[in-house]
């Protein structure tokens, strides 16, 4: 579940800087080369993820509702950091209850 | 030239990436007991970094090229984000096969194979036609 949940973190930096601070460079201040650096590693990041997800779901650390959960994080900025912490207290469950 | 060698570079990692899956689809419609662990050795080490160069690399195509408003690319990454989609799901349920620790056939290698070669061909058909 580490892997998931670096991957939930660095999705969810990127959008935030995407949305927070490379968006408002292109369109306030006239900077369009911060949402062409921007843009694609957040793409590159949210793919990872993506991948991260259905790997998870797959071998069965989430479930389908969890999968949607993440997914859906994916698209709104500072979600994805509630969705980890979210990540970090059912993997601390598993340890607790032996699974 | 940096087109040309990033181009090679992409070719080249999705090659290594697309193999690695069609690795991981065989061993869980034919498991082999003592294969499944070193498949999953292989494709943390080599399947799942070229997965990554494939899309660090097309990226970095799409930025040189400047395709990034083209309706071609975007349709190409949704596809590519199925494509890595299949290959999460291999790998997701290679990993559960060995915790099970069973031998017994996993559904994936049959369905998510097919799935992966339509996907490929769809990916090379708007890539090569670019419209």
């Amino acid at each position: 579940m580490i892997g998931l949940r670096r991957a939930a973190l660095i999705e969810a930096w990127t959008l935030i800087l995407l949305f927070g601070v490379a968006m408002p460079l292109k369109y306030w201040a006239g900077v369009p080369e911060a949402t062409s650096i921007m843009g694609p590693l957040h793409g590159l990041a949210f793919m990872v993820f993506v991948w991260f997800v259905i790997r998870s779901w797959a071998e069965g650390i989430i479930n389908v509702f969890g999968t949607l959960r993440l997914l859906i994080g994916a698209f709104v900025p500072g979600l994805g950091f509630i969705n980890e912490r979210w990540l970090h207290r059912q993997s601390t469950k598993e340890t607790r209850d032996g699974v | 030239m940096v087109y040309e060698l990033s181009k090679a570079a992409h070719l080249v990692s999705l090659f290594v990436w697309i193999g690695g899956m069609i690795a991981v689809g065989l061993a869980l419609r034919y498991p082999a007991a003592n294969f499944l662990g070193p498949l999953k050795t292989y494709d943390r080490a080599v399947t799942t970094p070229a997965m990554i160069a494939a899309l660090l690399f097309g990226i970095l195509l799409g930025i040189q090229g400047g395709w990034f408003t083209s309706f071609w690319l975007g349709a190409k990454i949704t596809l590519v984000l199925g494509l890595a989609g299949v290959h999460g799901a291999l790998v997701g349920k290679l990993r559960r096969a060995i915790t099970e620790g069973s031998g017994r056939v996993q559904n994936g290698g049959k369905v998510l194979l097919p799935i992966g070669l339509v996907l490929l061909t769809l990916i090379v058909l708007l890539v090569t036609l670019k419209t």
